[in-house]
């Protein structure tokens, strides 16, 4: 299957509680992964050593294989946080997102995906998203309405709402072969990890993009950032690699940071 | 003379013990002739791709938790491999419970409805909340009175108990929405509860009942703790109940042996079939 020399594993109840559990929380962070992954050997398999969580993984998504499905591995674009989230292999439309959402509902997503894109910031004000409500296909759609069903995305973890909208990671990692194939000219690409980014930071020069967690390894203990491409002065602040250890012990959070993002998964 | 079905492959004189249509625990299908059997061996492939498509969209359209109906599946998923529905079916059924620990169970023959139920023992709040666990919290304590009740409990014994936890029908909540709608619409849809008129009530009263996907996803017994952790009893207290739950731990324990029995005969009996024509083929 696709010239693929990955060996088909074996799931055990460990993985299958572990499969689970990750498709009802829809997506979560490393740190939550690893203690799921050290609950489900207490429940099923008490005596053995717990795998290391990659291979774990790869096991898992060998025999998901066949359903062209798997465990994808991403990084948060504001804050570089590792989170883990099922999705498809095959490209991702938004009519297969989630089949519970109605025709007027998927293309309410549609039209504020489009503004995230196309904007600057990769953030889309609620005024602008409401402002297309008119134009949406299927049922008309009241802008109260519109207003629910867009934290019916933030719940179900598609759009995150930070004042203004932008993509959640889960849906970055499950949709981006979708938006480049969809939007080519639209979207931008970060110049370290040439990956699909929505928030990140620019060169005020020559306009090449980096997310947030690229700026931060790329520059990191670099006195005098610069440019990787037209070696012009990087004008932004550089922000701090993500430690999973200095986050759990400074017991997290809010204080250091802008955003205000709920954690609650 | 060899007889031959219709796609030209020799099929055996005798009939052996072929688990077809109405002999099988659960069934899922229709009896399926033996000489109209279909699906030469290179079509198997097809098959499976099909039951795969099938697994996803199954996952993707149980989040919702209203019930899936078959009419979806043929129009979405199958398509023109409609008449092969049960042998697909019966591929996505293995690979759910196979990969997943899901059981794809038909709970209503009539209108062909079907509802995922994780087969097992939940692990759930093990990573804190998720959007669904307020509601499902209050669902256990509704299931709870109906069950302590004699399992049926009117709508004026489910509201003294929902007020005493704050909820009042027609005040917005802000994790439940409206309560009303979502004990007697959005629950019911689910097939969490049922939302029966009581007969010949004039004005009209309504009593709540377990729905099906509660006797599924959860049990008497689990209710029945639950109901006693909260008033600090022993299950062994409410010895009706106790019994009953007992009951239908025994029940629901010998169907699904019965339902693995009957499914690992029936993969069994693919794999004899295939191995057969392969071998016909070699002697020509």
């Amino acid at each position: 299957m696709q010239g693929s020399t990955r060996r088909m594993g074996v799931m055990t109840d460990v993985h299958r509680r572990f499969l689970q559990l990750l498709m009802t929380h829809g997506v979560l962070e490393e740190w939550d992964v690893k203690r799921l992954q050290t609950h489900c050997y207490k429940v099923h398999d008490r005596n053995a050593t717990v795998d290391k969580l990659e291979d774990f993984i790869n096991n898992i998504n060998s025999v998901l294989e066949s359903l062209y499905i798997e465990i994808k591995r991403g990084v948060t674009e504001d804050d570089g946080r590792p989170i883990y989230a099922l999705v498809n292999l095959a490209t991702t439309s938004i009519s297969k997102m989630a089949t519970d959402f109605a025709e007027n509902e998927l293309d309410l997503f549609r039209k504020a995906l489009e503004l995230i894109i196309d904007s600057e910031t990769g953030f889309a004000s609620s005024t602008n998203i409401l402002n297309l409500v008119d134009q949406l296909k299927g049922k008309k759609m009241r802008k109260k309405e519109a207003e629910q069903v867009l934290q019916k995305f933030v719940q179900n973890k598609w759009l995150i709402e930070e004042g203004e909208f932008t993509l959640h990671g889960r849906a970055i990692l499950e949709m981006e072969q979708y938006i480049r194939e969809t939007y080519p000219d639209a979207v931008k690409i970060c110049n370290i990890c040439h990956s699909l980014l929505i928030q990140g930071q620019s060169c005020e020069t020559c306009g090449i993009r980096m997310h947030l967690p690229c700026v931060a390894k790329y520059f990191q203990s670099n006195a005098e950032p610069r440019c990787p491409h037209c070696n012009d002065y990087w004008p932004h602040e550089i922000p701090k690699v993500f430690d999973p250890e200095k986050e759990r012990e400074s017991g997290v959070l809010k204080s250091n940071k802008k955003s205000l993002r709920s954690r609650q998964h | 003379m060899d007889r031959r079905n219709d796609y030209g492959y020799r099929v055996p004189l005798f009939q052996s013990k072929h688990l077809n249509g109405d002999e099988r625990s659960g069934s899922n299908y229709r009896r399926i002739p033996w000489g109209r059997r279909p699906a030469p061996p290179r079509d198997v492939a097809i098959l499976q791709e099909r039951a795969n498509k099938l697994v996803k969209y199954l996952l993707v359209k149980d989040q919702t938790k209203i019930p899936i109906k078959r009419s979806d599946m043929l129009r979405d998923v199958i398509q023109e491999y409609d008449e092969y529905f049960p042998e697909i079916i019966e591929r996505a059924s293995y690979t759910l419970e196979k990969m997943f620990r899901v059981n794809l169970k038909e709970i209503d023959k009539q209108s062909s409805l079907y509802i995922l139920i994780s087969t097992q023992e939940s692990s759930a709040g093990i990573l804190g909340t998720t959007k669904d666990t307020p509601k499902l919290g209050l669902l256990m304590v509704i299931l709870s009175v109906i069950f302590m009740n004699g399992n049926k409990a009117s709508e004026a014994v489910i509201w003294e108990v929902l007020r005493k936890l704050g909820l009042r029908p027609g005040v917005r909540h802000s994790l439940f929405g409206e309560v009303r709608k979502l004990i007697t619409d959005e629950f019911v849809k689910q097939k969490y509860l049922e939302y029966k008129r009581v007969p010949n009530s004039r004005p009209p009263e309504y009593e709540f009942f377990w729905g099906l996907r509660s006797y599924h996803e959860t049990s008497k017994m689990k209710v029945l703790k639950f109901a006693c952790r909260v008033q600090k009893k022993d299950p062994k207290d409410w010895a009706v109940q106790y019994r009953e739950a007992v009951e239908m731990e025994v029940q629901a324990a010998a169907v699904a042996v019965a339902e693995a029995e009957a499914r690992a005969e029936w993969f069994q009996h693919q794999h004899w079939l295939y191995w057969r024509t392969q071998h016909q083929h070699g002697l020509q």
